[in-house]
């Protein structure tokens, strides 16, 4: 009578977990909440695990009924020698269970195994994807809420009551299904806990959600051991096999209390003497939740303070209202959730970088070339205004801007915190877009070559004051620190028609380049003209100094021959014809020394006497002489 | 044995339930947010009833009381970068950011339900539409220009805040600001940018090559024109100097008065002498003295050819 009770208490609560899964994953759907998607994979394998109970409670029961039936035929034929010790195939019922037990429930783990993995992956990929519920959708869960809470309340009592009769003997059947029910209803508590909270804290959600994942993460290598242990488990034909898809864990859990036990058993076991027996042990059980209570009064005391660091600031707020500003230093406050502390480092100085694109994994280049890119991308170059009159741009139809590629650091610290926390819903989000503002403005009206060359200084001072008057205007609490400008400059611009051309950062190079030509060849010229004044300068004074000389000798040579006339006057007075012909013979003979003469012997004939008087006119080859040493 | 009345368990359970009734009977709103409380037992359609300001508050459990918080520091909104056409059809990408804030939780509630996402896209259609009027209505160089009296981005803006708050007037929602973050050119006009900026950078290129080949060509022409200078005088001043070194030696001269016919003699020789240098080649009549020698009797030929 009583298995048929349990037989029956069996389905019951198999269709109670069956039509709480269906409502819990109905709600679930409402509100996206991922602890109930958790709570409905656990109550779904519950399901599936108290509908199996039922199918094996029932070959139990048959089994038994078959005993009984052959015990009253053994019984009333007496003890005829035809039926006593009757065959395996007399007992058709027990067959079909223990075939069951072999075949059939090992599958079954497996199939509750697969459908714990398939339950991770739905719950990881709502973790994945998790974000916090905005205050509109508080609203929508309260019927939820009420649903979940009376699902905990349903869970609990059958649960209860299908435990307590698991521990009498032959209803273990019902104890996974009990245990499922009871995780079930604490699964609902944290459900209604957390949607409840979703307006205040919602990331009780996460740490749910979390907490069900790991248990159903570790439940499914629970169930795989076992299934691995089964393999080699000794089969004796005395010894009951535990029901393989009994998880213990969801029992501990399921049945906390059971903890301490079995805990109480296992030291019994290891020291061989009833250690549960003990005083420190009993006094141990006794404090135990006291010692669990001082630990959430420490644990709450401990939120009584608060170390502010030398670089922070903090805000504090009571109730939700700004209460004082906390200096560095060890704070005293009331308690969470009276008082919450906020912490900002406003010694801090803090960065970002306007117009630099996602920082990749690979490492940063030693040289930044503007040939190549770095930081940016093609997308990130910015509209510079264009005053170059050098090809008449203004008087063209073409758009009338130049391109830059940007990347500008900009430098802050929160130097009012007050303003910094209250005054916008993300400061910093709010001061990157103002700087950004401000940096277009400023390029739209700046020629790009005056920024890339004299003005990059006032453009740097420019924009940092013009930052710092916006972030003034709004209140945002920040003081701007520094702008840099030090990576801003033309565009790589390759395309497939700057194969050969280049792209225009490499003719901003080439014009670095063509300077450098012109300088050369100016500086070319100039080393010519120090070379051709002075070296003119020099002709000019050999040509006076030869002049001199000249000069000096003409007067000299003529003053010396004015003398030496007078003598040669008197010797000529002496024997005029005979002074000349002796003079102009001496003059012959000196002044034909090296001359080739030829005399015409007979003037008629013309007769030539060669006086071989001198050298040879020329050397021929002949007379080369060969150097002996070579 | 004295029992004890003290049961941890309950102390446990009193304190959760105490965090919990806590959770459900009361609110807090921190500095920065506003709330309203609704009741089912008394609707208020007043901002001012409903609005709640920050701190803890009371409240009973829903049905009976529904609360719902807002941030009501300025916030931020952006959108993608757009291309629209200025008023002389040239395209341009515009990325306009609102900042905004909450000034009638109630309306805003009402309005967008409370849900900050729904308020975005609300607003980026109302921001799109007043971005593609106001720009379409001013030319490409009051966006861009070095032309400061060009330039009319403040008013732009100021114009587009202007349509944005007409737009949202009834929203519960405040525009503090319409900016523009950003200003681009299409992906297909880049290219012709690019191409633009190297001809400008060419014509530099030539510009400076061009520049430098005439300075340093000046500044050979003038070192040339110096040094000929310089030595066209050297040459004067050496005329100079030999004509007075002539005038000198002419004075010397005056002795040559006295006999001219030996002045001239010897003149002639020191000619003769001059000129009869070496490898000179002299082809000599016989009778020449002192060759005249050679053809007197009894002398023998020297030579014959």
């Amino acid at each position: 009578m009583e298995q048929q009770n349990s037989k029956k208490l069996g389905l019951i609560n198999s269709i109670v977990l069956l039509v709480v899964t269906i409502g819990a994953l109905y709600f679930t759907l409402q509100t996206s909440s991922p602890v109930g998607l958790g709570g409905v994979v656990l109550l779904g394998i519950g399901t599936l695990i108290g509908f199996f109970t039922f199918i094996q409670s029932h070959l139990i029961d048959r089994e038994r009924v078959e005993a009984l039936e052959m015990q009253e035929l053994d019984r009333t034929r007496g003890n005829e020698s035809l039926f006593a010790g009757a065959a395996e195939d007399a007992y058709p019922a027990r067959n079909a269970r223990r075939q069951f037990e072999k075949w059939v429930v090992p599958i079954f783990s497996v199939l509750v195994l697969i459908v714990q993995a398939l339950g991770l992956l739905l719950v990881y990929g709502q973790l994945g994807g998790w974000t916090l519920s905005s205050s509109a959708q508080a609203s929508d869960s309260a019927m939820p809420i009420m649903f979940f809470a009376l699902f905990m309340v349903v869970l609990f009592m059958m649960g209860k009551y299908s435990a307590g009769l698991a521990k009498m003997d032959g209803q273990d059947l019902l104890r996974p299904g009990a245990n499922y029910m009871l995780l079930g209803s604490v699964v609902c508590t944290a459900v209604v806990i957390a949607e409840t909270a979703s307006i205040e804290y919602p990331v009780w959600e996460k740490v749910f959600t979390w907490v069900v994942f790991v248990v159903i993460a570790v439940s499914a290598l629970e169930n795989l051991f076992t299934l691995v242990m089964e393999i080699y488990r000794p089969r004796l034909d005395d010894k009951k096999a535990r029901l393989l898809y009994d998880s213990r864990l969801i029992g501990l859990l399921g049945q906390p209390g059971g903890l301490i036990s079995t805990a109480a058993n296992t030291l019994d076991y290891q020291f061989g003497f009833k250690v549960s027996e003990t005083w420190f042990y009993k006094y141990l059980e006794q404090k135990l939740a006291l010692i669990i209570a001082i630990q959430v009064v420490v644990l709450f005391l401990s939120s009584s303070f608060v170390v502010i660091q030398a670089n922070e600031e903090a805000v504090k707020e009571r109730f939700g209202k700004k209460r004082a500003k906390l200096t560095p230093g060890f704070q005293l406050k009331l308690p969470w959730p009276i008082d919450k502390v906020y912490r900002y480092k406003t010694g801090e100085i803090q960065e970002f970088v306007l117009g630099v694109l996602e920082q990749n994994d690979e490492a940063a280049p030693e040289v930044l070339l503007w040939t190549t890119q770095h930081n940016h991308g093609s997308s990130n170059d910015m509209i510079v205004a264009n005053s170059d009159v050098l090809l008449d741009s203004a008087s063209s139809d073409s758009v009338p801007v130049n391109l830059l590629t940007v990347s500008i650091p900009v430098q802050y610290r929160i130097n009012n915190l007050d303003h910094w926390v209250y005054n916008t819903d993300n400061a910093i989000s709010m001061l990157r877009k103002i700087s950004m503002r401000q940096v277009t403005r400023y390029l739209i009206g700046v020629d790009i070559n005056e920024l890339m060359g004299p003005g990059r200084t006032t453009a740097q001072e420019e924009l940092k004051k013009v930052i710092q008057q916006q972030a003034n205007d709004m209140e945002l609490g920040a003081e701007i620190v520094f702008v840099g400008l030090q990576d801003i400059h033309p565009p790589v611009g390759k395309n497939e028609q700057s194969k050969a051309t280049g792209g225009v950062a490499e003719n901003y190079e080439k014009v670095n380049v063509a300077r450098l030509h012109s300088e050369t060849n100016r500086l070319g010229a100039l080393q010519y003209k120090a070379g051709r004044v002075p070296r003119a300068y020099g002709l000019a004074a050999e040509l006076l100094a030869k002049a001199r000389s000249e000069s000096t000798n003409k007067v000299a040579l003529a003053k010396a021959e004015a003398e030496r006339f007078s003598h040669q006057i008197s010797a000529f007075k002496a024997a005029p014809s005979v002074y000349k012909t002796r003079s102009k013979l001496e003059t012959f003979q000196r002044a034909t020394r090296g001359a080739r003469k030829y005399i015409l012997s007979d003037t008629e004939n013309g007769d030539i006497i060669n006086l071989e008087l001198q050298d040879k006119l020329r050397s021929d080859l002949l007379d080369v002489t060969v150097d002996q040493g070579n | 044995m004295k029992k004890n009345y003290i049961n941890p368990s309950l102390i446990i359970g009193a304190f959760l339930v105490i965090i919990f009734g806590f959770m459900l009977f009361t609110f807090q709103v921190r500095e920065g947010e506003v709330a309203i409380r609704f009741s089912i037992l008394n609707p208020v359609t007043d901002n001012d009833k409903a609005k709640v300001g920050p701190g803890i508050h009371p409240r009973l459990p829903w049905p009976v009381h529904d609360v719902h918080k807002f941030d009501e520091r300025i916030q931020s909104s952006e959108w993608a970068f757009e291309e629209t056409g200025t008023k002389d059809a040239q395209p341009i990408l515009v990325k306009v950011f609102v900042t905004w804030k909450i000034d009638n939780a109630l309306k805003f509630f009402q309005s967008f339900s409370g849900d900050k996402a729904k308020a975005d896209d609300a607003l980026q259609g109302k921001v799109r539409s007043a971005q593609n009027a106001v720009i379409g209505k001013y030319a490409f160089n009051n966006l861009v220009s070095t032309d400061k009296e060009e330039l009319k981005l403040q008013i732009i803006e100021d114009e587009m805040k202007e349509l944005v708050d007409a737009a949202t007037e009834s929203d519960g929602i405040e525009v503090i600001m319409v900016g523009i973050k950003r200003l681009g050119i299409p992906e297909s006009v880049t290219g012709a940018v690019f191409e633009r900026m190297k001809a400008e950078r060419q014509a530099e290129i030539q510009k400076i090559e061009a520049e430098g080949e005439r300075q340093a060509k000046t500044i050979k022409a003038e070192a040339d024109l110096e040094a000929n200078k310089i030595l066209a005088q050297a040459r004067a001043e050496a005329i100079q100097i030999n004509g007075e070194a002539e005038a000198q030696a002419a004075k010397h001269y005056e002795v040559f008065k006295q006999n001219p016919e030996l002045a001239n003699f010897l003149f002639n020789r020191k000619a003769l002498e001059g000129l009869l240098k070496e490898n000179s080649t002299l082809i000599l009549d016989p009778n020449t003295p002192p060759f005249n020698l050679l053809t007197q009797p009894g002398a023998t030929k020297v030579a014959k050819p």
